[in-house]
C-alpha cells in the first residue's frame, strides 16, 4: 500500500467509527426522550416536567355501609385514569373551599338532578376542607399508585374514607341522594417506576 | 470499505453500550404529573331514617296515672320527637316533648285514653315517618292500664 493510499485508509477507520457513534446517539435520544404535547392545566417546574394530566372522575357510588347524614361523614369514590407510559403516585390532594357543596342527583349515574338538593343547598363538601380553596391534603400511608396506561389497575378506583361531610341542616330532599362532589383544584403526583396500587382501593385524608 | 463498515459498527456498538449503562428509566422518577380540570368524586346519602318501634306502659305505680313510652334506637338519630292523641288512634297528635333518649314518662294524665306516635329527627331537617300508634293506654280516676 501506498503512504497516501495508507493515510486515507486510517483517515476513513476514524470517520467511520465517528459516524457510527452519531448514527447510535441520535437514535437513543430519540428513544429516552420522549416528546410529547401538554394537556391544558400541565406546568412545568424545574427539573421536573408534566406529561399527561391524571382524570379522576366519579363513576361509582360508595358502599351502603358509610354513607352520608345530616352532621355526620361518609365515603367518597373516585376513579383514576392515567394515560402516561408509566405509573403515577398520588399523595395529596387538594380541595376547594368548603363552602363549595356537591349536587345532587336521583341516581349513581349523576344525570337527573335532585330537586331541592343541589350546589347552593345540599350542605356536602369535602371533609376538611377550609375557608381557603386549594389547601393540599396528605393521602394516608404512601399514597396511591395508578398504573401505567395499557397496564394493570388503571383507571383506578378509590374509595376515600370519611371524606364527605354533610351538614345537620342539609334538606330533607338529599336523603338517599346521590352527590357529585366538587371538583378538586389539583393533585400531588409523581410519575415513575414504581408498584400500582390494586384496584378497587382505600385511602383518603384525615386533616 | 468493509472495514469502513465494520468500524461503523464498532462504533455503534460502542455507544449502544454507553448508553445502556447510563439507564433510560431514571429520566421518568421525577416527572410531576397534574390533574385535569373538573377532577370529582361520588358520595351517597342515607334515606331519611325509619319509623321507631314504639310500645306504651303504665308507670308504676299505676296510681300515678303516668304512661311510660319506649322505642327502638335509630342510627344516627340526634332526637325523637313524641306525639300523643287523646281521642282516638287516628286523631289528631300534638307533640309532647323532643328527647334523645329511647324513653319518655308523661305527666300525671287526665282520665281518658291515650294513644302515641313517635318521630325520630336527624339533623335539623330529616325526620321519618311517625311510628305505629301504640296500644291505648286508658287512665281511671285511681289509675293507668
Amino acid at each position: 500500500m501506498t503512504k497516501k493510499a495508507s493515510r486515507w485508509s486510517r483517515r476513513a477507520k476514524i470517520v467511520s467509527a465517528v459516524c457510527g457513534c452519531l448514527l447510535v446517539a441520535a437514535g437513543a435520544y430519540a428513544a429516552t426522550n420522549w416528546v410529547v404535547g401538554l394537556n391544558a392545566g400541565s406546568s412545568g417546574e424545574g427539573q421536573s416536567a408534566t406529561i399527561a394530566n391524571l382524570s379522576i372522575t366519579a363513576v361509582a357510588s360508595p358502599a351502603p355501609g358509610n354513607v352520608l347524614f345530616p352532621g355526620g361523614t361518609g365515603d367518597v369514590v373516585v376513579t383514576i385514569a392515567n394515560t402516561n407510559p408509566y405509573p403515577v403516585t398520588i399523595t395529596a390532594v387538594n380541595l376547594p373551599t368548603s363552602t363549595t357543596q356537591a349536587g345532587g342527583f336521583t341516581t349513581s349515574a349523576l344525570s337527573t338532578a335532585q330537586t331541592g338538593c343541589s350546589t347552593t343547598t345540599s350542605g356536602v363538601s369535602w371533609n376538611f376542607a377550609t375557608a381557603t380553596s386549594g389547601i393540599s391534603h396528605t393521602l394516608s400511608g404512601a399514597g396511591v399508585t395508578v398504573g401505567a396506561s395499557g397496564g394493570a389497575n388503571n383507571p383506578l378506583v378509590v374509595t376515600l374514607t370519611n371524606d364527605a361531610l354533610m351538614s345537620s341542616t342539609s334538606p330533607a330532599a338529599c336523603a338517599n341522594t346521590f352527590f357529585s362532589m366538587p371538583a378538586l383544584t389539583g393533585i400531588t403526583a409523581t410519575g415513575g417506576a414504581a408498584t400500582s396500587t390494586t384496584s378497587p382501593a382505600t385511602s383518603g385524608w384525615t386533616s | 470499505m468493509c472495514r469502513g463498515a465494520l468500524l461503523v459498527v464498532v462504533g455503534m456498538l460502542t455507544a449502544l453500550s454507553l448508553l445502556v449503562s447510563s439507564g433510560p428509566a431514571s429520566a421518568t422518577a421525577n416527572w410531576t404529573v397534574g390533574l385535569r380540570t373538573g377532577g370529582s368524586g361520588e358520595a351517597h346519602a342515607q334515606a331519611l331514617p325509619a319509623a321507631a318501634t314504639a310500645t306504651s306502659a303504665c308507670a308504676t305505680p299505676t296510681s300515678g296515672k303516668k304512661v311510660t313510652v319506649t322505642w327502638s334506637a335509630i342510627t344516627h338519630a340526634t332526637g325523637y320527637a313524641i306525639y300523643q292523641s287523646n281521642t282516638t288512634a287516628t286523631g289528631t297528635y300534638t307533640l309532647q316533648t323532643t328527647v334523645t333518649t329511647t324513653t319518655w314518662t308523661s305527666a300525671a294524665l287526665a282520665t281518658g285514653s291515650y294513644w302515641y306516635e313517635v318521630v325520630t329527627d336527624i339533623g335539623s331537617n330529616w325526620a321519618s315517618a311517625k311510628s305505629t300508634a301504640t296500644a291505648q293506654r286508658t287512665i281511671s280516676s285511681s289509675a293507668c292500664s
